[in-house]
């Protein structure tokens, strides 16, 4: 039977729409196949650039491998590292927060890379205690290459118009500080509620380590009192009025943006707050973190390389990771501090307003908390922090619901 | 004159509510686009202020010559388009066979294809990912095609099978009662009765493609590949947001999709409604 001419145009249309994918299909499949020799490297949007010209250099000293960098951003990159190791199909070597480290570990899902550890690269060489933070099970599932932590971010400006002549050392003179500052415009200090939970409970958990919580295998063994202290310091602080009532509408930029514009006279913040204020021309000073007598005590955060455990080509893996974690290249892909110190010698890593920073992480910091069954609670810890902030619930209680959350 | 007046406070009523729904909808996109052209200073101002106090471009320039959004939204097009045209091929084919043919699991079929519907993405990332992985199309337009199937041929299905169901069979049998063929039947009679359905399918099926997320981000893992939602997360650094290019590029991602709805609405709207009432 003759078709007729608009079936013919019909099957014909269906035709070549099943052809063209399944040729796109086939293509693809074909194309993969040739990637075959090379070390997939994942590495974020925001070392990429200086990745490049680290791998022309690890090509040129070793002819036999190429490397083949795929860009990963911050909000994806964990989701997507999460699926690629429990499906199996992973890359070489991946750029990743060193937070996650453990949950991944303890999978079963990242390869031991101790034995890159050694006279090239000794453990001591590391920050204090970092290299222990990632080791568990009798392994050592990271090589770290960038480590950053709080400390205190002022306004000397405005200290100086409130009469006051030196950086809160205490808690007590940051709360009695904060209270002279917050007049007019301009408040003490302010927090950020908003956006990632982890900023918050970061805080909260650096003021509740500096009054004698401890981190134990990766999460935070709290003491009733020092998580009360610490949650009057942030909850009440914003309660009392001398936090700025905003932080419930603040994340990290929006604070420091504040604080460029004179608005927030000072903050608990990363190095790159500092960076940016310094480019602008704010006026910037920087101190340790405020602890109960002291100084406080910080927690260090940062990213490292992991090797998955099915990573196809494992010998080149580890040559790059040699090669990525010398002192120069450290220094080179970290705008926050490396995790070398032998990588800290460069005139930028020892600014004015960096050496709080560096005594911060040589003397006051201790390894974040990373335990996957610490990292399920950071949701449900925040939200209790912003209750005691609004004025729903005492510290007191806050802090006993924050120690049954976290023991549950 | 009590009845006018009870008519005039009625559609006072009517027009303020209508006017505070605009707003609540409209709120969000009139900050989105005003923020697009504020300074960074502006954004952060004290008190916040809705219009610009110097209007710029700078965060349109950025989008569009320094990050990868241009490629992306190429690339957004591009998987669009593919997810539209095989979505209609895969639901065609499916619709007509749930609503033409008789056979004894034909209602639980159809359900069950419905029930993929029901089921969290993030339940069906993993599964989705290792069949792409094994079609080695990881990175690749066509793997975030394929993953985009997942979430548009169970529901087009239902909306192609519905379009047909409302035609009448008799004209397909007119046809072949004039010594056509069945696909004669389907090309000559059914295609063009139920094309606007197949517009709007297509659409919906490109539109679903064009905003969706979690799928596209594990799936493109290189800049050749990411789509536009995925490229707006890169104005979000590990310590900074950009909000002025963010809301720039997200100004730049909702206007195709506005335009090609304003002129689809009419074949949006009878193709989702079409079918509705005889299934």
């Amino acid at each position: 039977m003759a078709m007729m001419p608009r079936t013919r145009l019909f099957l014909g249309v269906v035709i070549a729409a099943v052809l063209t994918v399944a040729g796109t299909t086939a293509y693809n499949i074909v194309e993969g196949g040739t990637r075959d020799n090379t070390v997939a490297w994942w590495v974020p949007d925001w070392d990429y650039e200086k990745a490049t010209g680290l791998v022309k250099e690890f090509e040129q000293q070793h002819p036999g491998i190429t490397v083949e960098l795929v860009q990963t951003t911050g909000d994806t990159v964990a989701n997507r590292t999460a699926v690629a190791l429990d499906s199996g199909n992973v890359p070489d070597v991946i750029t990743e927060s060193l937070a996650r480290v453990r949950g991944y570990a303890d999978k079963g899902q990242l390869a031991d890379v101790h034995e890159l550890y050694g006279p090239d690269m000794p453990v001591k060489d590391f920050a204090p205690g970092l290299v222990e933070s990632l080791t568990f099970d009798g392994g050592t599932y990271a090589v770290p290459y960038r480590w950053a932590t709080n400390a205190l971010i002022y306004n000397p400006r405005l200290l100086a118009a409130a009469g006051i002549d030196a950086p809160p050392r205490t808690w007590a003179d940051f709360e009695q500080d904060a209270k002279r500052l917050t007049r007019g415009k301009v408040v003490g200090t302010a927090w950020p509620m908003q956006g990632e939970p982890n900023d918050l409970t970061l805080r909260f958990l650096d003021f509740a380590i500096s009054d004698g919580t401890k981190i134990v295998d990766g999460a935070p063994r709290f003491t009733e009192e020092s998580a009360e202290a610490a949650l009057r310091l942030i909850g009440g602080s914003v309660d009392e009025g001398w936090a700025s009532k905003s932080s419930f509408e603040l994340d990290n930029t929006g604070i420091r943006e504040l604080f460029l514009q004179g608005r927030i006279a000072m903050y608990p913040a990363g190095v790159f707050d500092v960076d940016a204020a310094i480019e602008q021309g704010a006026d910037v000073a920087t101190a340790l973190l405020p602890g109960p007598d002291g100084p406080g005590t910080a927690q260090g955060v940062g990213w490292g390389y992991l090797i998955p455990r099915a990573a196809p080509h494992q010998e080149s893996a580890r040559q790059l990771v040699r090669f990525l974690a010398r002192p120069e290249n450290m220094a080179e892909l970290t705008v926050t501090f490396p995790a070398r110190t032998s990588a800290s010698a460069a005139a930028r890593f020892s600014t004015p307003e960096r050496r709080p920073y560096a005594e911060q992480l040589a003397q006051h910091s201790v390894p974040a908390a990373n335990a996957p069954r610490w990292t399920a609670t950071v949701q449900a810890v925040h939200d209790k922090i912003q209750e005691v902030a609004l004025g729903r619930v005492t510290p007191a209680a806050g802090a006993a619901q924050i120690l049954d959350l976290v023991t549950r | 004159m009590r009845q006018l007046a009870g008519r005039v406070s009625a559609r006072a009523a009517v027009w303020g509510t209508l006017a505070v729904l605009l707003t609540w909808s409209l709120a969000p996109i009139a900050v989105m686009v005003l923020t697009s052209f504020k300074k960074r200073g502006d954004i952060f101002a004290v008190p916040a202020r809705l219009f610009p106090s110097s209007w710029t471009f700078d965060n349109y320039q950025t989008v569009l010559t320094s990050s990868s959004m241009p490629q992306a939204l190429l690339n957004s097009v591009i998987i669009g388009g593919l997810v539209a045209i095989a979505t209609l091929l895969f639901c065609f084919s499916a619709g007509y066979a749930l609503a033409r043919f008789r056979f004894r699991s034909a209602r639980p079929l159809a359900l069950f294809i419905l029930l993929g519907q029901m089921v969290p993405l993030t339940v069906v990332l993993l599964p989705v990912y290792q069949i792409v992985s094994s079609l080695k199309l990881l990175d690749t337009a066509s793997g975030v095609a394929f993953a985009h199937l997942a979430i548009t041929v169970p529901l087009v299905t239902w909306m192609v099978r519905n379009q047909i169901a409302a035609i009448p069979y008799e004209l397909e049998e007119a046809v072949q009662i004039d010594g056509g063929s069945r696909f004669d039947a389907v090309s000559y009679v059914t295609l063009p009765v139920c094309a606007p359905g197949l517009a709007a399918a297509g659409m919906f099926a490109f539109l679903q493609s064009w905003h969706e997320f979690l799928f596209a981000s594990v799936m493109a893992t290189s800049t050749a590949s990411r789509t536009a939602p995925v490229a707006l997360t890169q104005f979000a650094g590990e310590f900074d947001v950009d909000w002025g290019a963010t809301m720039a590029a997200s100004v730049v991602l909702t206007v195709p999709i506005v335009i090609l709805f304003m002129v689809m609405q009419r074949y949006f709207t009878a193709g989702l409604t079409g079918g509705a009432v005889k299934g």
